[in-house]
């Protein structure tokens, strides 16, 4: 019997192009229409929680560095903030406070100069010994010796001397007030505190007092995490243990969560938001997150060193478009860089959408027809939200006589050209780490600041007040100091705030216990399985 | 037969030496470097001097690449710059450990996916052949055509949505030890194989049907099925031993490219192959690692096509037998 090979060839060919189809129909992206938070499933919930399990996370980067004070990447932080900890933590996703973690408790000095922190009793690192206030000494010491290239180190800046008072007391002594301490001091692991004398091991062999000790890894495949048992908060952990599989591809990260490979993914692509939440067999939270995005101007360049220049710039965007196209409409527009979640109220106005002022300055500046230029976003095509806002800021400044052109470098090629050389125009970029406004002001704006790459000169005025921000405490107070000094900042319009990106996680339903944090702060020892796994 | 096999390491390690000065000059060509990429936005002009200074990228090139291949003659291929020593901290890895570990994955999956091209393009090439010019060999020809103009990408994320996503029959990740569980690492591999196999069977299909068609043209063939030979053994014994040539030839290529990591499966995957971990390398600017990974990958080129050469000298005897 012979085969018929002619039709049977053609189905299969008829099968690969309907395949094709398929796969093309199956992923529509939908345009959201929901700002903001919402959820579907019970992935907060923190009750009916079962002890053990093992959590298999779908991670979007490898982990790069197992040293907590040199790790340099949002993604580090993260995997690491399960196996280190500092002397204080943020509250709760609700109430991001600084408290107490390693610490117990602190006062400070009249002068301000001082604080002294009082450890927790019982606190041990993953190998048994126990933790003292040497420690913790060490651990600053090292973040702040310019030999370690500590990521955190500007951020100790005011931080004179740290001294041993006793076994269970530290003190630090500073060269002048600075009332975001305790929030620095929870930076996840990048001020973290690690047993002394262990810089030289820190790399290979993590030992911190984290609920999860590090069991193994297979560099740029997963990370695995067990429970550590002597951990001091009571009964917790509840997962017997974490696998991080990463999956940097975002098509490839979805599949595994829908094919029930993984338990949770970190990062849904905005563009996969919509249909995640149609979706019943998934558990889904969208967060207001710290992540805001920018347009920077190199103000050390012609035109931008001219303000009427940047500030026709500032009119000729249309911020919410940006936002539209950007996040696919699950973000929101920002007047300023500081965290819309911090918990000091900022307010001040960005310059608005004007096209006919901007033609106006531009004339008044010199550049009746305009000019060239090019924007570079940041990331080399990580951050796709940064691409897209990137062209729509081209469509929106062509309309005013700007020419301009996107310019896409590879991440390390961007850092070169921008904050190593300072050989740029203009950049598409964002902050996440910084819910306080210290921590998206003054590294960037003030004259002094680590992270001026935009070479912009602050008036004295603003010098001032973002030296007053990080040393008043009183939060009313500081909140008028910031709303005065992004007054400054937005008028003179060395970066142009754009938009805020909201965070989205997805899980499998039986997930629970899931602290949303602004800064995307994983602490998984909440989580666990709703029914035994 | 030695003499030929010694003349051809002798000129591959010329190759290879040559090969490794051109890398070295172009990597530190390239925009950035190991400490733009590892600073981000902290890369100060101060920290990044510091850094590079660490590395030591300071020093005249010509006295890194003698420093460099001083350690390769001993076997010392150095330590990845993403992870060396900072801040005192020992989380140095060496590069052959990164090479060694890559070649773990993308070995077997070169082999397995070239195997598989191989079961599949070879009898489909014969039967297109055997039925030239018929409806058969046009749908064939075609689906070959289709076959190699797809992307990898494609075909991997194709069979992804077929299998794993709506199937649910296979698993598009793979675990984290290969060989800690071959039979459950052979089940996480099958998708990624799968990929490779299909395109290269389009390729081995097109050259097994092109070659055939012309040694059938040939005299001796004519004269064989002259002789009263039944059609398949004309083709399978006298045509497909002659054809075999240039096919050989084409998988060799095949392979020795297969060798060089397929990188968009092995990140569409996430296998942590020698095409992604030198996706990653590039990006890090990690020299010493992209330079031993190219090198690694440009061996075992050469080291297929010579196998190739030798089999094509053994099958030469065959071919001047016949006429």
């Amino acid at each position: 019997m012979r085969v018929n090979w002619n039709i049977g060839l053609s189905l299969a060919a008829l099968l690969v192009v309907s395949t094709m189809a398929l796969a093309a129909c199956g992923r529509s992206v939908d345009k959201g229409t929901e700002t903001g938070e919402r959820s579907s499933g019970d992935l907060t919930s923190m009750s009916g929680i079962e002890s053990g399990g093992t959590l298999r996370v779908g991670f979007s980067e490898a982990l790069v560095d197992l040293d907590p004070h040199t790790s340099q990447s949002l993604q580090d932080a993260q995997l690491l903030e399960n196996i280190y900890r500092g002397l204080t933590r943020l509250k709760s996703p609700d109430d991001p406070e600084p408290v107490g973690d390693i610490a117990e408790s602190w006062e400070v000095s009249d002068d301000e100069l001082t604080w002294t922190f009082q450890l927790r009793d019982g606190i041990t690192f993953h190998d048994g010994t126990p933790l003292t206030a040497a420690d913790v000494k060490y651990s600053i010491d090292r973040i702040k010796d310019p030999k370690t290239v500590a990521t955190a180190a500007s951020d100790f800046d005011p931080v004179k001397k740290v001294e041993v008072v006793d076994a269970r007391t530290i003190r630090f002594e500073l060269s002048k007030p600075y009332s975001i301490l305790p929030y620095v001091l929870q930076i996840p692991a990048w001020s973290a505190i690690i047993p002394k004398g262990s810089g030289g091991t820190v790399g290979t062999k993590p030992n911190g007092t984290g609920p999860f000790e590090f069991d193994s890894q297979v560099r740029n495949t997963s990370l695995s995490l067990k429970r550590f048992d002597g951990y001091w908060e009571p009964n917790l952990p509840r997962l017997d243990g974490i696998e991080f599989i990463y999956l940097p591809e975002e098509n490839a990260r979805i599949n595994a969560l829908r094919s029930d490979q993984v338990d949770m993914i970190d990062a849904v692509p905005l563009a996969q938001a919509s249909s995640v939440f149609s979706d019943d067999s998934l558990s889904a939270i969208q967060f207001e997150s710290s992540w805001v995005d920018e347009l920077g101007l190199n103000n050390e360049r012609k035109p931008f060193d001219q303000v009427e220049v940047r500030q026709a710039i500032a009119h000729a965007i249309n911020r919410k478009d940006i936002t539209e196209v950007a996040t696919f409409g699950l973000g929101e527009p920002v007047e300023t860089m500081v965290a819309p979640p911090s918990p000091i109220k900022v307010e001040s106005d960005a310059l608005d959408y004007d096209p006919e002022k901007a033609r106006r300055l531009l004339a008044q500046a010199g550049y009746p027809d305009g000019f060239d230029m090019t924007i570079a976003p940041c990331g080399g095509g990580a951050f796709p939200e940064m691409d897209r806002a990137a062209q729509v800021i081209v469509d929106q400044l062509k309309k005013v006589g700007i020419n301009s052109e996107v310019e896409n470098l590879e991440a390390g090629v961007w850092a070169d050209k921008v904050i190593t050389k300072r050989d740029y125009d203009a950049f598409v970029c964002g902050l996440i780490n910084g819910l306080d406004p210290d921590g998206h002001t003054y590294r960037y704006f003030t004259t002094d600041g680590a992270f001026n790459f935009s070479g912009y000169k602050p008036p004295a005025k603003l010098d001032e007040l973002l030296e007053r921000g990080r040393e008043v405490a009183d939060p009313e107070e500081r909140g008028r100091i910031y709303s005065e000094a992004w007054d400054i900042i937005n008028k003179d319009a060395p970066w142009i705030p754009l938009y805020n990106v909201p965070g989205v996680v997805a899980a499998q339903p039986d997930v629970r216990g899931y602290q949303p944090f602004p800064e995307f702060n994983l602490r998984y020892e909440t989580v666990g399985f709703a029914g035994s796994r | 037969m030695i003499g030929l096999i010694v003349r051809r390491v002798l000129g591959a390690a010329a190759t290879l030496l040559v090969l490794s000065i051109i890398l070295f000059l172009m990597i530190q060509a390239l925009p950035g470097s190991p400490a733009t990429s590892m600073l981000g936005q902290r890369a100060t002009p101060e920290l990044v001097a510091q850094v590079n200074a660490d590395f030591g990228l300071d020093q005249p090139i010509l006295q890194q690449y003698l420093h460099w291949l001083g350690g390769v003659v001993q076997g010392d291929f150095g330590y990845s710059l993403a992870t060396a020593g900072r801040g005192g901290s020992l989380s140095e890895i060496p590069v052959s450990e990164i090479i060694v570990d890559g070649l773990k994955v993308t070995v077997p999956l070169a082999f397995l996916g070239m195997l598989l091209a191989v079961l599949i393009g070879l009898p489909l090439g014969v039967i297109a052949a055997m039925r030239r010019g018929q409806p058969s060999d046009a749908s064939l020809s075609a689906m070959a055509m289709l076959g190699i103009s797809m992307p990898d990408f494609f075909i991997g994320f194709l069979l992804i949505f077929v299998f794993s996503s709506t199937l649910g029959l296979l698993p598009s990740v793979v675990p984290a030890d290969l060989f800690a569980s071959p039979l459950e690492s052979l089940r996480a591999l099958t998708l990624p194989i799968l990929s490779i196999g299909l395109i290269n069977a389009a390729a081995v299909a097109r050259m097994t049907r092109t070659s055939l068609l012309e040694t059938i043209a040939l005299d001796y063939v004519t004269l064989a099925r002259a002789r009263g030979a039944p059609e398949s053994v004309v083709v399978l014994k006298h045509a497909l031993r002659n054809a075999f040539v240039p096919i050989l030839t084409v998988m060799g290529l095949q392979l020795g490219y297969l060798l060089g990591g397929v990188v968009v499966i092995e990140q569409l995957f996430g296998l942590p192959g020698l095409g992604r971990e030198l996706l990653i390398a590039v990006g890090d600017r990690d020299y010493p690692t992209v330079q031993a990974l190219v090198l690694t990958m440009a061996t075992g080129f050469i080291l297929v096509n010579l196998i190739v050469d030798l089999i094509y000298i053994r099958l030469d005897p065959a071919i001047k037998g016949t006429q």
